[in-house]
Order: C-alpha cells, then sequence, then structure tokens
C-alpha cells in the first residue's frame, strides 16, 4: 500500500538562507547604534570646538590671511638661505627618498 | 654668515618680530602647507649663535638664540599635532643652542632676561590640547571620509596603495562600515576627548592619568572591531609624554639663566 504523499516543506530551506542574513543585520544595528556618532559630534560642536577640518580656521579665530602672508615670507627668506639648492627638499617621511636623504660622498 | 646671506638673516629676524602665523591652510577638508623650511631654519639660527658665540659676537649669539625660540613660535597657533611635534623640535634645539652660546660667553644681563622670558612662554602654552582637539577634527574627517577620498589623501601623503589593496579595501571598507564605523569613531572621539582633559593636567596627577589610560587602552575588550581606533590612539597618547619633556627643558633652560646670573 502506497503511502500518501505528504507535501514538501519549503520553510527551513528559507530559514537557513534568511537567518543568516537577519542575524548579520540585527548584529550590525546592535554594534553601530545609528546616531551614537551624531551625537557625539553634537556634543562637541557644542562646546565650539571643530569635527571637521574645514571648521579649524573658524575655530583658530586669527587673521589667516595675514598669518599665511607672513608664513610665505618666512619660506621665501628659508629659501634664500639654502646653501644646496639643487638638492630637493625632503617630503614627508613616508616619501623620503635615499636620493633625499644621501649627499655627495657619503659612504 | 658672509655678505651673501647676512640680509635674508636680517630679513628674518625682522619677519619673525610678526605676531600672526598660519603655515596650514584647511580648505577642502584637507591639510595643504609646508614646514620644510621651518626646521632647516631653527637650525641655521643655532649654527649662526654657536659661531658668534666662537667669535664672541654677544649681540648676533643673543639675536639668533631668541629668533630660534621666535621659529618654534609661529607654529604655536596651528592645531594639527605633527605641527605641534615640530615646534618641540624647534624649542629643543633652541635650548641647546642656548646651552652651547652660554658654555663659550657670558651674556648682557638684558639678554638674558629676553631669553628667560622667551623660554617661560614657550613653556606655558596650551599648544598641545589645541593640537589635539585640530587632531581630532582631522581624525573626524577621515572617519568620515568615503575610500577613493581616502586613497587620495593616503596618495597625497605619499603612500600609494597598490592594485591589491585597493581592491581587497573595496571589499572590506563596505564590511567595516556596516558593522564596525560607528563603535570605532564613536570610541575614538570618547578617547581622544579624555586626552584632551589629560592634556591640561600636570604634575603626579597627569603621570597617574595618562598610565590609566594606557592600561585601559590595553585592556579593553574587542579591540578588534576597533581598527582605526586603535591604530591611532597609542601613537597619538605619546605626545603628552612629549609635552612634559619639552616643558622641562624649557624650564632647565629657564633655570640655567638664573644660575648663570647667579654666577656673575
Amino acid at each position: 500500500m502506497d503511502s500518501p504523499e505528504r507535501p514538501r516543506r519549503r520553510w527551513p530551506w528559507l530559514l537557513l538562507i534568511f537567518a543568516p542574513v537577519l542575524l548579520l543585520a540585527g548584529f550590525a544595528l546592535l554594534s553601530q547604534r545609528p546616531g551614537i556618532v551624531e551625537k557625539r559630534l553634537a556634543a562637541i560642536r557644542a562646546q565650539g570646538l571643530p569635527t571637521h577640518l574645514e571648521e579649524l580656521d573658524r575655530w583658530l579665530g586669527t587673521n589667516a590671511a595675514a598669518g599665511r602672508s607672513n608664513a610665505a615670507a618666512v619660506e621665501i627668506i628659508g629659501e634664500k638661505l639654502r646653501v644646496d639648492k639643487n638638492r630637493p627638499l625632503p617630503a614627508r617621511a613616508g616619501a623620503v627618498t635615499e636620493a633625499e636623504v644621501a649627499w655627495p660622498g657619503r659612504s | 654668515m658672509t655678505e651673501e646671506n647676512a640680509r635674508p638673516f636680517a630679513e628674518l629676524h625682522r619677519q619673525l618680530q610678526e605676531t600672526q602665523w598660519r603655515w596650514a591652510d584647511f580648505s577642502g577638508g584637507r591639510v595643504n602647507r609646508s614646514l620644510s623650511s621651518v626646521n632647516g631654519l631653527a637650525t641655521k639660527l643655532q649654527v649662526v649663535a654657536v659661531a658668534a658665540a666662537m667669535l664672541g659676537d654677544t649681540n648676533r649669539a643673543a639675536a639668533s638664540l631668541l629668533a630660534s625660540l621666535r621659529v618654534g613660535r609661529t607654529l604655536e597657533p596651528e592645531p594639527v599635532l605633527i605641527d605641534y611635534l615640530m615646534r618641540v623640535a624647534c624649542d629643543t634645539i633652541a635650548a641647546h643652542n642656548a646651552e652651547r652660546v652660554f658654555s663659550r660667553m657670558q651674556l648682557a644681563e638684558s639678554d638674558l632676561a629676553a631669553l628667560q622670558t622667551a623660554f617661560r612662554v614657550a613653556e606655558g602654552t596650551n599648544a598641545l590640547s589645541r593640537a589635539l582637539v585640530g587632531e581630532r577634527a582631522y581624525g573626524a574627517t577621515m572617519f568620515q571620509m568615503s575610500p577613493d577620498k581616502l586613497v587620495a589623501v593616503a596618495m597625497s601623503a605619499g603612500s600609494a596603495p597598490s592594485g591589491f589593496e585597493r581592491a581587497f579595501g573595496k571589499i572590506l571598507f563596505p564590511l567595516y562600515r556596516a558593522f564596525l564605523h560607528n563603535a570605532d569613531f564613536t570610541h575614538y572621539l570618547d578617547q581622544m576627548g579624555r586626552l584632551i582633559v589629560l592634556a591640561r593636567l600636570e604634575g603626579p596627577e597627569a603621570r597617574a592619568a595618562l598610565d590609566e589610560f594606557g592600561a585601559a587602552l590595553q585592556s579593553q575588550r574587542g579591540g578588534w572591531r576597533r581598527i582605526l581606533s586603535q591604530m591611532l590612539l597609542p601613537a597619538l597618547s605619546k605626545a603628552i609624554s612629549k609635552e612634559w619633556r619639552h616643558v622641562a627643558t624649557m624650564r632647565c633652560a629657564r633655570v640655567g639663566r638664573i644660575r648663570l646670573g647667579n654666577c656673575v
């Protein structure tokens, strides 16, 4: 006697696919705590402190144009006082090459 | 000192009397500046001061010492930590320079008084606290950048990422953004806030607080989730001990002058 064919249940497969996705989304939601960064940044701004590079000039509040012109004048003097003008100025530490730090005759 | 460079040095002394200084430009959310000449000038003034001391030129030696301290002061309003560290380097050059000059000649009382004032001014600033506030803003800008913009910043700093690193970043960055970014960013902001408060403390209380800060950073669980802040914070906290050393150096230079004055 043939046993009646039982309807095939599909939900375990669906669960297997969607459960990890739901778990990951839940973990992301819990670990990210939406809005927490904005709250922290707002608290810093409320103290009148900068939270972005573009706010630094306003925060410093000094006469930036005069300051830059004075710094540029000192740079020009520094260039006039350079003994070996052919030797390139060293770049930032990560980009200094052997040619920039070495000088003729150095073994 | 030669005929050729006497005029630029005179110009430099005149220019350093100015009070407004700004080396960096923060437009476009980037730090654009060149500090290559600052350290070089401090070193050149050191050479001039020592040479003047050897030749017995008291006025020039004193003027060069004062000018080398003023070179450092041009960086005082700068709000990023690297500028602060450059300023500490300039002040240290000036203090060592003063030792070399003092060991060779006796400066006039008025010059010694002016130097003492200049060292006191160099000692008593809130430059580190301001630099850390600026650094926090710098870090916050980085945390809010898109991966492409971060790559552009890395390239402008001189370390261009390889193709593999770019591809790796393209895969990992969205995952970091989805799961870890907010916790990492919040941790960075909180700890920077603590460091800024710490930078304003002095004495044994400050030392104990810094030790506690370092221990807390190391013992916190789940550090792997705070990728960027774990990379940035230990290096930034070292600036505080640098500031203590700087204050001590400036204080020693000032006290050295008092001892010299008593010896006269």
